[in-house]
């Protein structure tokens, strides 16, 4: 009896061995067969097939409107489209519009829409879909909170909408262009059916359309076969789009390992969010490339309003003793992985890029530390540093500062929470003094959401002002000598010392052509030679 | 018997009562809210509470709580915030995998541990059963994860045998069902075995030393039958509550290896909950987990009395 049972046990598992294995060959076998074919050339790409995408975390809403949530930033814009997009320089480029003009006031700005373009229902976009979602944007998302109260988009005639402002917005197209929170276009029926926390179904015009949500397994998009692209070459997230393979897999993998074997195993196509220290394993992987984009800037924030940070010696003094090459050394391991600069926005973006004030920047200075933690009257008291393990490099950024600061005789307390527990702490706006935050790329510093409600961040009329002046100024030209005062007054009044600005990792398998990154990841025009 | 299942059931009022109260205030004392998730990070302070508002968290936290238990005593568990249906509806979806992966699981483990076990005990005192023992030893030590992580590693990229992670209903298919569940269930099923192999061990062999034992072996009967039917059958009942309990374990959801193999059953769901504060599920989940744990332990009571009819409940 007992010898059956073992046969018949060993016999199960050898069968499931052998039938998996022999399964794996003949899979293995495939992609070496694929790998000795000529590296496939752009102009001759395969079109059809599947992207396996492993995504980290699964969207909250596929309501683009209210969330600032990247997951669904990076899905909803496959999905949907907006009446203007980013180049590949991150300028402002028409989509769904044909073509706009501003008056001359700054105070209205018409849009003349494309004709025939299609939503995923087969209904024909017109003026009343763009005039229910602009105002629903303007009164919901963050950047229509902040920037448009009191604007109102209208309809002037079947394909012509007026988007009136109260008072002049230097950058009105760049937030309409914003994939985040997106002024996506839904037809005005979903925008009737939908209520605050969210909208009820997700019909966009972009080149895929949502096919199934498996809740916490994938999400499935396919090709929209009516999608009507525009006439001009692709250019970042505009010009020509195309669905370049039929089926679109975001599949959520929060394990980061499971991430990467996936990949490795060819499972996915494409992972996202690699931290540095893994991405050794894909540039050791022949099968596999890197995939480096603009990731966000890194920043520690200090609470201004509550504690001992009120005193700008304080946070000059913390400032001192910032070495941003060890900082972002520990963090992001590789030069390639980071930009050490002073400004707020990359050297890629002139038109905001600023170099003022960057003496103050990465002084690594003990002697001057001291000097103006004596000034400051610092008394042994606690620092309480808050970060979170959900972001290694908030993290890692976190533990360095600790040392630094214990190296010029600060006493440090490092509190670590998960994610929410941490935004609701800073939020209560008393009881810490430092976090470190990293906020996602944008072109212009204007649109970084600190500013209107960064947890502690410092208070003060000067800042308002500048803010205020960049807001209302005629052109880009014009605001420079204040873009240029804003990043003084950073260094010198300091409401937090930036490190720098970090590199997203994505892998990609070496069948994968055409994959872009224009703040976040994009999908469509990107093959699959699999 | 049946006063003594309908007895149990009963237990379990007081049981879900102070489940449900202590999850409840956990949850939401727990700082973070699903409205501050839904509106994404870098959403301002203003903005989350007047979702809040829109959401009904602002209300007092005894009136939620009220809301709450009222909707559970009426049967209705709530309305996911994220997931967009009924959290029962959502916990049963993902009650399949999870079972799924406990049968196979428990399979693998029972399978392997009443040979090693049996092995162990037959040949005590041998290098055979020392090594058997050091093999439980370590599959009680290892962390599910890093063992999970290996066999990745092996089957999943090396070999390329098996997938890295990821879940095919039965509808799918036999083998494309299993093929996702081998890697986890043999995770889940070795430490299980390493637990229940040691049971084993030491069972039969407080079973072997009594004196109907000796008596069996003068009588002249084939150690065979010794062991798989008499000492077996005696030594079943800690066997059986290890059992039970690995059981009642894996169905409540092994989080951990199904978040590392991404199987979308209950124990995800519960973790993914918590991460997006979906209240509702959280709650939801954690009472009716409760319920099949307590009904799980229940069938394991009553089987006692199948295995060992010294112990038939019915006669007390």
């Amino acid at each position: 009896m007992t010898i059956k049972i073992k046969l018949a046990l060993f016999a199960f598992l050898a069968l499931l061995l052998i039938s998996g294995c022999a399964s794996g060959e003949q899979g293995k076998g495939a992609q070496e067969g694929s790998s000795t074919e000529p590296a496939p050339a752009n102009q001759n790409a395969k079109k059809g097939g599947t992207l396996n995408i492993g995504y980290p975390t699964q969207p909250v809403t596929l309501d683009a409107h209210i969330s600032s949530n990247t997951a669904v930033k990076d899905i909803t814009r496959e999905i949907y489209e907006q009446l203007v997009t980013l180049d590949k320089n991150a300028q402002v480029i028409p989509m769904l519009a044909e073509s706009y003009e501003i008056s001359d006031d700054k105070l209205s700005y018409t849009f003349h829409l494309r004709r025939g373009v299609k939503f995923h229902n087969g209904k024909e976009l017109k003026a009343e879909d763009v005039v229910a979602s602009l105002n629903r944007w303007i009164r919901l998302s963050s950047h229509g909170k902040a920037n448009f109260a009191g604007a109102e988009a209208k309809e002037k005639d079947e394909y012509t909408v007026v988007l009136q402002l109260k008072t002049p917005f230097l950058l009105t197209l760049q937030l309409l262009a914003d994939p985040i929170p997106a002024a996506a276009i839904y037809p005005k029926e979903v925008v009737d059916a939908a209520d605050d926390k969210g909208i009820k179904t997700y019909i966009g015009t972009g080149p895929y359309r949502l096919e199934e949500w498996k809740q916490d397994q994938y999400i499935h998009l396919t090709k929209f076969n009516d999608y009507s692209a525009r006439t001009e070459p692709s250019d970042g997230a505009g010009g020509k789009k195309e669905a370049l393979v039929d089926d679109l897999y975001f599949r959520f993998v929060t394990d980061e390992s499971t991430r990467l074997a996936g990949i490795a195993s060819g499972e996915y196509d494409i992972a996202l969010n690699i931290s540095v220290d893994n991405e050794r394993q894909i540039e050791g992987n022949p099968d596999l490339q890197t995939f480096l984009s603009p990731g966000g800037l890194i920043a520690y924030f200090y609470n201004s309003n509550d504690g001992l940070f009120r005193n700008v010696k304080l946070r000059q003094a913390v400032n001192a003793i910032q070495n941003a090459d060890d900082i972002l050394t520990s963090a992001f391991r590789d030069p390639q992985f980071y930009v050490k600069t002073s400004s707020l926005v990359l050297p890629d973006y002139p038109n905001w890029y600023s170099e003022a004030g960057k003496e103050f920047y990465s002084q690594a200075n003990p002697e001057k530390a001291k000097q103006l933690l004596q000034e400051a009257g610092y008394n042994g008291e606690e620092v309480k540093i808050f970060t979170t393990r959900d972001y290694i490099d908030q993290y890692n950024v976190a533990v360095v500062l600790q040392q630094e600061l214990e190296s010029i005789g600060v006493k440090v307390k490092l509190d670590v929470y998960d994610w929410p527990t941490l935004q609701e702490k800073l939020a209560a706006g008393t009881g810490w003094d430092i976090y470190p935050m990293s906020y996602a790329f944008r072109p212009t510093f204007y649109q970084y959401a600190f500013w209107g409600g960064g947890a502690g961040l410092l208070k003060s009329p000067e800042l308002d002002e500048l803010l205020q002046g960049i807001r209302t100024s005629e052109s880009v030209e014009a605001a420079r000598p204040l873009i240029d005062r804003l990043q003084q007054f950073v260094w010198t009044e300091v409401p937090f010392s930036l490190i720098g600005h970090s590199k997203q990792v994505t892998a990609l398998s070496k069948n994968v052509q055409g994959f872009q990154n224009i703040l976040g990841p994009i999908f469509w025009n990107t093959t699959n030679g699999k | 018997m049946g006063g003594y299942v309908v007895r149990r059931l009963l237990s379990l009022v007081p049981v879900l009562l102070v489940v449900a109260i202590v999850v409840f205030s956990i949850i939401h004392l727990t700082p973070g809210d699903p409205a501050a998730i839904l509106l994404g990070e870098e959403a301002n302070k203003a903005e989350i509470d007047d979702m809040k508002s829109k959401m009904g968290l602002d209300k007092p936290i005894y009136e939620q709580f009220g809301i709450w238990i009222w909707g559970v005593l009426s049967g209705n568990l709530g309305q996911s915030i994220f997931l967009h249906k009924p959290v029962t509806e959502a916990f049963f979806e993902r009650l399949g995998p999870t079972l799924s992966l406990t049968v196979i699981a428990q399979a693998i483990g029972v399978a392997l541990a009443l040979l090693l076990g049996i092995t162990a005990a037959k040949r005590r005192g041998t290098a055979i059963d020392q090594s058997v023992m050091s093999f439980s030893m370590l599959g009680i030590s290892i962390p599910s994860f890093l063992l999970g992580s290996l066999l990745v590693m092996l089957f999943g990229v090396k070999l390329r045998c098996l997938p890295v992670a990821g879940y095919q209903p039965l509808s799918a298919g036999l083998w494309p069902h299993l093929k996702y569940l081998i890697l986890p269930g043999i995770v889940l099923g070795v430490i299980q075995a390493a637990l229940i192999a040691r049971m084993t061990r030491s069972s039969i062999l407080d079973v072997l030393s009594e004196n109907f034992m000796k008596t069996a072996k003068a009588k002249g009967v084939k150690e065979k039958t010794i062991i798989y039917t008499h000492a077996l059958r005696v030594s079943f009942i800690p066997i059986l509550t290890v059992i039970g309990e690995s059981f009642g374990g894996l169905v409540t959801g092994a989080a951990v290896i199904e978040t590392l193999f991404n199987i979308p059953g209950v124990g995800q769901l519960i973790v993914n909950s918590i991460s997006r504060r979906d209240y509702s599920v959280i709650q939801g989940s954690v009472l009716l987990v409760t319920v099949a744990y307590v009904f799980i332990n229940l069938i394991v009571d009553l089987l006692y009395g199948l295995v060992d009819p010294r112990i038939r409940l019915s006669k007390k």
